[in-house]
């Protein structure tokens, strides 16, 4: 039963709150997540993601605000009775057991008879290519195999959905990107329900369908990787996700198209603001700037380019990245590398810089931003 | 490090039990110690009633004393490391040490003046009116023993029981809850286990004290309940018999390994190892 019967949301949870004395973890957080979709939420340490993760799992409570999985009301529901499944962060593994017993613990509990148990242990040590560590006590086992071990475990007794604390912190990086992937189709072959906590921004774009962005205990953005991380709705959203160029001045509206001026810059997109407000910010991201060279430094302002010289060259193998020193703005450019097609520069080039108007997006001038 | 902590032992430790071991089997004129090889010694042990009485009840009070200060330590060391007295913790346990630092005859006393005849606790029950109040099983007897040593080594069970339940990661107990563990389940299958090291630490500990002890039932014991301590300490006090109160010393050691060896081998038969 790794699909959910009911066509409504997986998990779903309403209004909640969560404070810890004078501490305000979450404030009125509403989400709901369609089943066999791998969302995660993703946000800085401090956040309320773990939080919010400990009140899907029953863990914690809440102090305001409701549960639903799978449509049912679960919000005092004991965290045994929830059907969800649980990977933490330092996996957890009973030390006093050997791996075949970590993984069929939730089934003995359930009082599965023992044939079934030993079935189902063998065949989750298989797809994780645990086949013969079964035996092996948890000490004997590396970092990778023990988070294998920790999805096994949580994964045993099929629960529709899967809660991942921050499963990859431990691993070293190569280890990591190989698991985001194996973890990624993993959940496509059993088309469970997985909601994914983590800081790294890399990650949760690598895996995700969809990606909740929180910060200071509140869902900041919501959609899909592309979404969030081509259209930022905030500064905090472009900041964190990725990196940005960002611009703050004066917006104006004329002809159908919004312009923001910011100084020896002129920013103009045909796709409006969706705000009303006089002043904000434009962000353009690193690889949505082209860059060529120019003899002319003294060009005339012209919305969507500028004229500067290379204040650093950097080469990062599969791209190169400038930092190109403007009138009063630096600006980051990313280009890939290893193209004849693509000119590479050095420090202290003349060069000339321009985007296309899809490349901007406006942002709020938020007070708090 | 380890070779002046072997000297130590050595000189103040293996070298007198040693010298003891070897009274055990020699023989006494009641002026002078003759060394031998007779296990006469070991024979009275074994054949006496009153030896073999005095030794099962020491095992007896023994045991007895280390699973009610478990039972009663157990609470306050998950409370101050898995529960609801977490920032509590390091005074709880500062307390519990001071506590130690008691003198152990000044508490013997104390609960001598509780548990009399005309102690504090009987004179409640008579101001109560309860009518046959057992203050006979309470004064001067194997009761009044363990409630004492109880008392006196509930701190010491503390201590191990603290240690072994702080190493024990939240996140196990909470993988347990989330793996469908009711919070009882995931106490008997994942905290218990993980604290057996220091459960086992603690018996043993409080077992090993109260089975050798000697003053508490010099104290409040009376004479049914006398352990094999006090026909040791009149053997080498009183009747000058040095090769027979080291016997009953020995047999007494001998057992107390053997009974701890066996509870360890019947824990491990039902799963619960000494490791963590």
């Amino acid at each position: 039963m790794t699909t959910t019967t009911s066509s409504g949301p997986a998990v779903a949870v309403a209004g909640i709150s969560k404070r810890y004395g004078a501490v305000q973890a979450l404030s009125d957080v509403t989400l709901a997540v369609a089943p066999g979709r791998f969302v995660s939420l993703l946000g800085p340490s401090g956040c309320g993601k773990t939080t919010l993760m400990r009140i899907i799992a029953g863990l914690d409570r809440q102090s305001e605000g409701r549960v639903l999985i799978d449509g049912k009301d679960m919000s005092r529901t004991a965290p045994h009775r929830r059907p969800v499944g649980l990977v933490f962060q330092r996996y957890a593994l009973f030390p006093h057991m050997t791996v075949a017993e970590n993984v069929g613990f939730a089934l003995r509990l359930r009082g599965a008879d023992r044939s079934a148990t030993q079935a189902r242990v063998q065949e989750l040590l298989d797809l994780f290519q645990l086949g013969q560590f079964g035996g092996r006590s948890i000490d004997q086992l590396s970092g990778g195999q023990a988070q294998r071990v920790a999805l096994a475990r949580a994964l045993a007794d099929s629960p529709p959905v899967l809660l991942l604390d921050e499963p990859m912190s431990a691993l070293d990086l190569k280890l990591r990107q190989a698991m985001q992937l194996e973890l990624r189709r993993l959940q496509k072959q059993i088309g469970a329900t997985f909601l994914f906590v983590t800081h790294d921004q890399d990650e949760a774009m690598v895996m995700s369908d969809e990606i909740v962005l929180m910060n200071n205990g509140e869902i900041v953005q919501r959609g899909t990787p592309e979404e969030v991380y081509g259209r930022p709705r905030s500064l905090f959203s472009a900041r964190f996700l990725g990196e940005a160029n960002l611009f703050s001045g004066p917006l104006r509206r004329e002809a159908g198209a919004t312009l923001l001026d910011a100084g020896s810059l002129l920013l103009k997109s045909h796709a409006a603001a969706d705000f009303a407000a006089t002043k904000g910010w434009a962000c353009i991201r690193p690889e949505a700037i082209r860059i060529a060279a120019s003899s002319d430094n003294k060009a005339e302002r012209r919305p969507n380019a500028a004229a500067g010289r290379v204040r650093e060259a950097i080469f990062q193998g599969a791209y190169r990245r400038y930092v190109v020193e403007l009138d009063g703005h630096s600006l980051l450019v990313q280009q890939p590398a290893g193209s004849d097609a693509v000119p590479t520069f050095s420090e202290a080039d003349p060069v000339s810089v321009s985007w296309s108007e899809s490349g901007i997006t406006y942002i709020e001038d938020a007070d708090n931003a | 490090m380890v070779a002046p902590a072997g000297l130590f032992m050595a000189i103040f430790f293996i070298v007198p039990l040693g010298v003891l071991f070897a009274y055990s089997f020699g023989a006494t004129n009641g002026i002078d110690v003759s060394f031998g090889f007779s296990l006469d010694n070991y024979t009275k042990v074994v054949t006496s009633p009153l030896f073999r009485d005095l030794i099962w009840r020491s095992l007896w009070v023994g045991s007895c004393v280390g699973i009610f200060s478990i039972a009663l330590a157990f609470p306050l060391a998950y409370a101050i490391t898995l529960g609801p007295l977490q920032r509590a913790g390091t005074f709880v346990l500062l307390m519990v040490i001071v506590s130690l630092f008691t003198a152990y005859i000044v508490r013997i006393y104390a609960w001598r003046t509780l548990l009399g005849k005309q102690g504090a606790i009987g004179q409640l029950l008579a101001a109560a009116g309860v009518p046959g109040a057992p203050l006979e099983a309470l004064s001067y007897s194997k009761a009044a023993v363990i409630i004492t040593l109880v008392s006196i080594l509930v701190p010491v069970a503390v201590l191990p029981l603290t240690s072994a339940l702080s190493g024990i990661p939240p996140a196990c107990i909470a993988a347990a809850r989330s793996l469908g563990a009711t919070a009882f389940g995931a106490f008997a299958r994942i905290t218990v286990p993980l604290a057996s090291r220091g459960i086992i630490s603690a018996f043993a500990l409080t077992f090993v004290i109260a089975a050798g002890d000697f003053i508490t039932p010099q104290l409040l014991g009376g004479p049914q309940a006398q352990l094999a301590g006090n026909a040791v300490v009149s053997r080498f006090g009183l009747s000058f018999d040095w090769p027979l109160g080291s016997a009953i010393a020995f047999t007494l050691i001998f057992l107390m390994g053997a009974l701890l060896w066996a509870m360890t081998l019947v824990l491990r038969r039902l799963g619960i190892k000494d490791r963590p």
